[in-house]
C-alpha cells in the first residue's frame, strides 16, 4: 500500500498547497486530528487553525486556514477553505495588527460591531501568527 | 488652420487615453480570467462532496425554500467605473424590468462603485452599497458579502436572495442575468464510489460547512464574472473609441491639408499677380 497521501489545500482562488505528504494534521471542531496513509474515509468540518504537513523527507510546512471542509478518501486529502496562507508568506506584523483591530472592535461592543465577524477575524489573525511561530521553531 | 491643428492635437491626446485604458483592461481581464481557473478545481471538489452529503435525507436552513415569499433582496453587481459601453446601464435597465414584473416587496443591494447618482435617480429601492471589492476580487470581500446576505436571509429580512449581474458569455458579449443564491440549490452529482464516510464532528456540522462554503464560492465566482465582464466591456468600448479617434484624425488631417493647399494656392496666385503687375509696369516705363 502506498504510504504517502496527496494533500490539496484549495480555495476558490486556486490551490494553495498541492503535494505529497506522509502525514497531515488538521484542525477540526473538537480538536485537531492527524491523518496518515490508509485513513478511513472522512468528511470533517474545519475550523480556523494551522494545518501541519509533514513530508516523507522530514520537512514540514505550516498553512493557516479558515473554516471549511476536510475530505479524506483513498490517500487523498483535500481541504476546501475560504482562505489559506502558507506560513512562509504570512506577514507577521500584519497578522498582529489584525489581531489588535479585532480585539478593539470586540471591546467596544457597540451595536454596529458585528461580533461574529470580529471574532472570526480574531481567530484568523491568531491562526496566522501560530503558523509563523510553528514554522520558526 | 490653427484651429484644425489644435483639434487634431486634442483628439490625439484623447486617443492616447483610450488606448491606455484599453491596454489596462486587457491586462486586468487576463488576470481576472486566470483567477477563474482556480475556481474550477474548487467547485468540482465542492460539488462532489455536496453530492455525497445531499444524497441522503438533508435539512439545512439555507437550502430549504420558504413556503411564502414576501420579501426579496436583489444583489446588483455593477462595475467599479464607467467608460465601458452600456455595461452598467443595460444592467440597471434589466434590474428595473425585473422589479416591474414582480409585486413582491423587493430591495436592492448594490455591489460596485459605479454611478451612485445614476442609481439613486433610477428609482431602485436601494438598501445598501458595498464598494469594497476592487477590480481583482479577493475571497475576503466575497465572504464578507456572503455572510451579510446569509444573515439577511436567516433573520427573515429576505425570503429569497438573487444575484443580478452581467454574465460573461465572451469577451465581446455579456448579458444580464439573475440567479438565485438563497435558498441555495447546489448542483450535485450522485456519487459513484461506494465509500462510507466518518463524519467529524457530525453530519450536520459537515453539511453546514459545505453549504456555507458553497454559498461563499457562488458569491465569489459571480463577483469574478462581473469584474471580467466589466473589463471586457471596457476593452470593447475603448477599442471602438480608439478606432473612432483614428477616423476623426484622418478626416481632420485631410481638412488641414486642404486648408493648407488653399492657402498656398492663394499665396502663389498673389505672388504671380504681383510679379505680373510689376513686370507690366516695368515694361511700360522702359518703353
Amino acid at each position: 500500500m502506498e504510504d504517502r497521501i496527496h494533500l490539496q489545500i484549495i480555495t476558490a482562488a486556486g490551490a494553495v498547497y498541492d503535494g505529497f505528504v506522509s502525514a497531515v494534521r488538521i484542525p477540526l471542531e473538537d480538536g485537531s486530528i492527524g491523518i496518515m496513509a490508509g485513513h478511513t474515509p472522512l468528511l470533517g468540518a474545519l475550523v480556523e487553525g494551522v494545518v501541519k504537513c509533514t513530508r516523507a523527507d522530514g520537512e514540514t510546512h505550516y498553512v493557516a486556514v479558515t473554516q471549511g471542509l476536510a475530505h479524506v478518501a483513498e490517500n487523498h486529502v483535500s481541504l476546501l477553505v475560504n482562505a489559506a496562507e502558507q506560513a512562509e508568506s504570512i506577514d507577521l506584523a500584519r497578522a498582529q495588527a489584525a489581531e489588535r483591530r479585532a480585539r478593539e472592535r470586540l471591546k467596544k461592543h457597540t451595536p454596529e460591531v458585528d461580533t461574529i465577524r470580529a471574532e472570526a477575524a480574531l481567530h484568523r489573525a491568531l491562526a496566522r501568527q501560530m503558523a509563523v511561530r510553528l514554522m520558526k521553531k | 488652420m490653427r484651429e484644425i491643428r489644435s483639434r487634431i492635437k486634442s483628439v490625439k491626446s484623447t486617443q492616447q487615453i483610450t488606448k491606455a485604458m484599453k491596454m489596462v483592461s486587457v491586462a486586468k481581464l487576463r488576470r481576472v480570467q486566470k483567477g477563474t481557473e482556480g475556481m474550477k478545481l474548487f467547485s468540482g471538489q465542492c460539488r462532489e462532496i455536496l453530492g455525497y452529503l445531499l444524497s441522503g435525507h438533508t435539512d439545512h436552513p439555507l437550502l430549504t425554500p420558504r413556503q411564502e415569499v414576501k420579501r426579496v433582496v436583489y444583489v446588483l453587481f455593477v462595475g467599479n467605473r464607467g467608460l465601458c459601453g452600456n455595461y452598467n446601464t443595460a444592467l440597471v435597465r434589466y434590474m428595473q424590468e425585473l422589479l416591474e414584473k414582480t409585486d413582491i416587496s423587493a430591495s436592492v443591494t448594490v455591489v460596485g462603485r459605479w454611478g451612485r447618482d445614476v442609481l439613486a435617480s433610477a428609482g431602485l429601492p436601494i438598501r445598501e452599497t458595498f464598494s469594497e471589492p476592487g477590480d481583482l476580487p479577493v475571497m475576503e470581500d466575497a465572504v464578507a458579502l456572503a455572510e451579510h446576505l446569509k444573515k439577511l436571509y436567516l433573520d427573515g429580512e429576505a425570503d429569497e436572495v438573487y444575484l443580478v449581474y452581467q454574465r460573461y458569455v465572451s469577451a465581446l458579449h455579456q448579458e444580464p442575468v439573475s440567479t438565485r443564491l438563497l435558498p441555495a440549490a447546489p448542483p450535485h452529482e450522485i456519487p459513484s464510489g461506494e465509500l462510507t464516510y466518518l463524519f467529524e464532528p457530525s453530519k450536520e456540522a459537515v453539511l453546514d460547512s459545505a453549504v456555507q462554503l458553497f454559498v461563499n464560492s457562488e458569491v465569489f465566482s459571480t463577483l469574478q464574472e462581473a469584474r471580467a465582464g466589466e473589463q471586457a466591456a471596457r476593452m470593447t468600448a475603448m477599442t471602438a473609441a480608439t478606432d473612432a479617434t483614428e477616423e476623426l484624425i484622418g478626416r481632420l488631417d485631410l481638412d488641414l491639408n486642404r486648408a493648407r493647399q488653399a492657402a498656398i494656392t492663394t499665396e502663389i496666385s498673389e505672388i504671380v499677380g504681383g510679379a505680373n503687375a510689376l513686370k507690366n509696369r516695368d515694361g511700360q516705363s522702359s518703353q
